[in-house]
């Protein structure tokens, strides 16, 4: 453990203060968005200055803002229809990415006010040509007058966080952080879950939810958690099993090459930038599919094979005809590729909008493919992404703006509650974990509260809100992802009160000895698995550090009977391999094939039906077991 | 995922409303997927369940109804474009203003989409073409309909020949999507009485 402490860094972390009420990037692009609007302003304008008739300036007017056309030919009920037929053309863009969508409709509205016009009212030109300048002014006045505020509460923060310190582990020690936790029943019958899911026909997607493949509830999100939460329960309960679990992590990889799943692109590079190129990865968005994936075969990697880092292994198939050929190294250098290229250094999702939480399972695939193979993606970018996420996406109250337009430097935090800021920082721990603990800290300051042993999340409507089903209920996906946050960041009395709180008041559903919340969607399940499953620091040791040498060479328990075997726990320290096995379904006599042994050498089993056992000239050996009830195996 | 917490309110508030204003209610999210199952060696054991698809394919009134949606968003762009050409006129004397047709026209496309929404059971059902030209032509015509000879607000000439050319692409979509329901019924009784035979 002393070594283990002295790997380990302790640091204060100010927040930076910020040089200009904009940052420089998003400042210039603001910039550009007022010139642009300026241009078509004027354009607007011109109708009007020459004595054009009036439909001609209900049109231009109509360019100056939705629906002006409309209120200076006489019909403000209209008008307002247009304003609001573009505000929702905007959502729309925001959501699925049709860039050309609100420019579309804002055109035709302006186009629709020409023929629609009456007698032209003065009065309403004057107000329609001042409206637009109006509203910039007013908005820049009014994020003045909010940064400057935010400026006050940073530097109130700054004066409780130079008394901070946070922990910043290092690379764990095999008997420090790393000793392998035993799962309970409760945690074998959640793990069920993931697994029933992932183990059916690679083209089956039965017990998924359907409802979109846009936005949170789509399928790459769910197979996303999937994978991530049986690659978490792998690293810290059974390293030394490979068998259906790791079947399991390889289906789900798959299945994100299903066209089903990554076709949206196809649409949303399509009308969000005129090219009708399908290609998923060989693009400069899509960050919510390469960075995603990545991250799944870098967990898997680092703990089972390098099936996907072999060539086109990840082929993304249109048609018999068509298919993306790719690989682990494509992702990632499609992530490092993109980043590098990027103004903002974030790059997109959807076509235009960039999101620093997806920008963070992209800085995890660069690290753990550097680590994996040897490049050298992620730190050749750190200090671009650190200061991004310290300038560009951070306010100067150390709250992390979720979302910024790459081409109008716009950005909001409407309705953003909490359990936006708690995924960032339990994502961002492993490749940028100062500001991961800081955002941590500040939560626990602010929005979440003990009270004493549960967790009362702030009451904000997005609270409420479960994105996997787009419901709003109860705050679970709030306490789930404190889970998880509190876990990873070193906060166990937090994530405990969590997991109290969602023991205590959740419903639970159980079919065959598969358990799952009720009411809470399969992603949110998911992500309660990958809480579950985790540790202090655990996602940041397997993406950053991986796993041991011992684990990787020592004997495995390569196959078992499922679910007839559930591995509770599975560890090898290089030369012996423990095993803690429960019955999955009813008592049964069953085999358990084991793998990477020293070929031709003798093995001592306790706890089997043999008590010894000869590997074969593969390294390869079967024993079995009788197994009633909780059952501890060992060979050496 | 939870990228845009903001969007996905979004969503769910829509959702929330659409679901409190349509009969059915949301429907039931997945609790599991089928139980799975592996030999001791690995490999699986075949105990899928056919699982039916709790979606039903698109029924052909809802195609219809979409293709008239779609139809009339058209349609009201193109009778802008040609009065705004000129090509169309405004007449004095007609029975409603251009703002109350407009508004009339945009709940009818609206009631369109509600009601396509409504029959909407998932999926794409074989043989749409019949339904997509049937409800566009219907659309085309009765919107030309309304606005000439009902409403009176749009006058293309004394010209039969532009009478003919406004309203023969709706009519001719029509007797197209009538004429291809027909053949696919022909072509059904013909496979259903090969079934019988065999």
């Amino acid at each position: 453990m002393t070594a283990q402490l002295e790997r380990d860094r302790r640091v204060a972390v100010l927040l930076p203060t910020p040089r200009a009420a904009l940052p420089p990037v998003t400042a210039r692009i603001l910039r550009r968005t007022v010139l642009a609007y300026a241009v078509v302003w004027v354009i607007g304008l011109l109708p009007s200055l020459v004595g054009a008739g009036d439909g001609w300036v209900a049109a231009g007017l109509g360019l100056t803002v939705p629906g002006g056309g409309l209120l200076y030919g006489g019909h403000p009920v209209l008008a307002v229809v247009a304003f609001v037929a573009v505000l929702v053309s905007v959502t729309m863009w925001w959501s699925m990415g049709p860039t050309v969508l609100p420019p579309l409709v804002w055109l035709a509205t302006a186009a629709l006010s020409a023929p629609a016009t009456g007698d032209g009212s003065d009065a309403a030109r004057i107000v329609v040509l001042a409206a637009g300048p109006a509203v910039i002014v007013l908005l820049a006045l009014v994020h003045r007058i909010r940064h400057a505020g935010h400026v006050r509460a940073g530097a109130k923060i700054n004066a409780k966080l130079r008394e901070t310190e946070f922990v910043i582990t290092g690379p764990p020690g095999i008997d420090t952080r790393l000793p392998v936790a035993e799962s309970s029943a409760d945690d074998l019958a959640r793990l069920r879950y993931a697994l029933d899911l992932a183990l059916q026909p690679l083209d089956s997607f039965d017990g998924f939810t359907r409802i979109d493949q846009f936005r949170e509830a789509a399928t790459r999100y769910q197979l996303n958690a999937l994978s991530y939460c049986l690659s978490m329960s792998q690293f810290t309960r059974t390293p030394a099993f490979s068998g259906y679990l790791a079947e399991a992590q390889r289906n789900a990889i798959t299945k994100m090459l299903d066209r089903r799943v990554w076709g949206y692109w196809a649409l949303e590079n399509a009308w969000g930038n005129l090219d009708f190129d399908r290609d998923p990865v060989g693009c400069d968005e899509n960050i919510m599919l390469t960075g995603f994936h990545g991250l799944m075969v870098g967990m898997y990697e680092s703990l089972n094979d390098d099936t996907f880092s072999r060539p086109g292994a990840l082929t993304y198939r249109w048609n018999d005809r068509v298919g993306y050929a790719n690989d682990f190294g494509t992702l990632a250098a499609s992530v490092h590729r993109n980043m590098s290229g990027s103004a903002f250094t974030l790059f997109p999702c959807e076509p235009n909008w960039i999101y620093t939480v997806c920008n963070t399972f992209g800085m995890s695939t660069m690290i753990s493919h550097d680590r994996l193979h040897g490049t050298g993606y992620f730190a050749e970018l750190e200090p671009r992404l650190r200061q991004a996420y310290e300038t560009e996406f951070l306010r100067p109250d150390g709250r992390i703006i979720g979302v910024r337009s790459r081409h109008l430097g716009l950005s909001w935090n409407l309705w953003a509650g909490p359990s936006i800021q708690l995924t960032t920082a339990f994502w961002m721990h492993a490749a940028l974990p100062e500001i991961a603990q800081r955002t941590w800290w500040l939560l626990r300051e602010s929005a979440l509260e003990k009270r004493p042993d549960k967790v009362h999340v702030a009451r904000t409507v997005s609270a409420r809100l479960d994105p996997g089903n787009y419901t709003l209920g109860r705050d679970t996906y709030g306490q789930i992802v404190t889970v998880m946050a509190a876990r990873e960041l070193g906060d166990e009395e937090w994530a405990q009160a969590a997991q109290r709180t969602l023991d205590e008041r959740e419903e639970l559903a159980e079919s065959d000895g598969v358990r799952r919340y009720a009411k809470a969607s399969g992603l949110a399940n998911l992500y309660a698995n990958l809480g579950r499953f985790g540790r202090h620091s655990a996602l940041r040791d397997l993406v950053v550090h991986g796993a041991p040498d011992a684990w990787r060479a020592g004997p495995v328990l390569a196959n078992a009977a499922y679910p007839d075997v559930l591995v509770a726990k599975a560890v090898t320290d290089g030369t012996a391999l423990d095993l803690v096995l429960r019955p999955g379904a009813g008592p049964t006599r069953t085999s358990l094939h084991l793998a990477r042994l020293v070929p031709g050498r003798t093995y001592t089993v306790t706890g089997a039906l043999t008590d010894t056992v000869v590997a074969d000239p593969q390294g390869r050996a079967t024993i079995g077991v009788d197994l009633g009830d909780r059952l501890e195996v060992r060979v050496y | 995922m939870g990228c845009c917490i903001a969007i996905a309110l979004v969503i769910a508030l829509v959702r929330k409303a659409w679901f409190a204003l349509v009969p059915g209610g949301a429907p039931p999210d997945p609790m599991f997927a089928p139980p799975a199952r592996r030999n001791a060696d690995g490999s699986p054991v075949a105990t899928r369940v056919p699982v039916v698809d709790a979606v039903a394919p698109a029924s052909r009134g809802a195609i219809c109804l979409g293709a008239a949606a779609v139809t009339t968003a058209l349609y009201a762009g193109v009778v802008a474009v040609l009065r705004w050409t000129g090509a169309a006129e405004s007449l004095p004397g007609a029975a409603v203003s251009w703002p109350v047709r407009d508004v009339v026209v945009g709940l009818i496309g609206a009631a369109l989409i509600v009601a396509a929404a409504v029959r909407y059971r998932g999926g794409r059902p074989r043989g749409s073409r019949a339904p997509v030209l049937f409800g566009a032509g219907a659309a085309w015509l009765g919107l030309g309909v309304l606005d000439m000879h009902v409403l009176g607000v749009v006058h293309l000439g004394h010209s039969v020949t532009s009478d003919v050319l406004f309203h023969g692409p709706g009519l001719l979509a029509m007797t197209l999507g009538a004429g291809a329901f027909a053949a696919e019924l022909r072509r059904q009784a013909a496979a259903d009485l090969a079934v019988v035979a065999r």
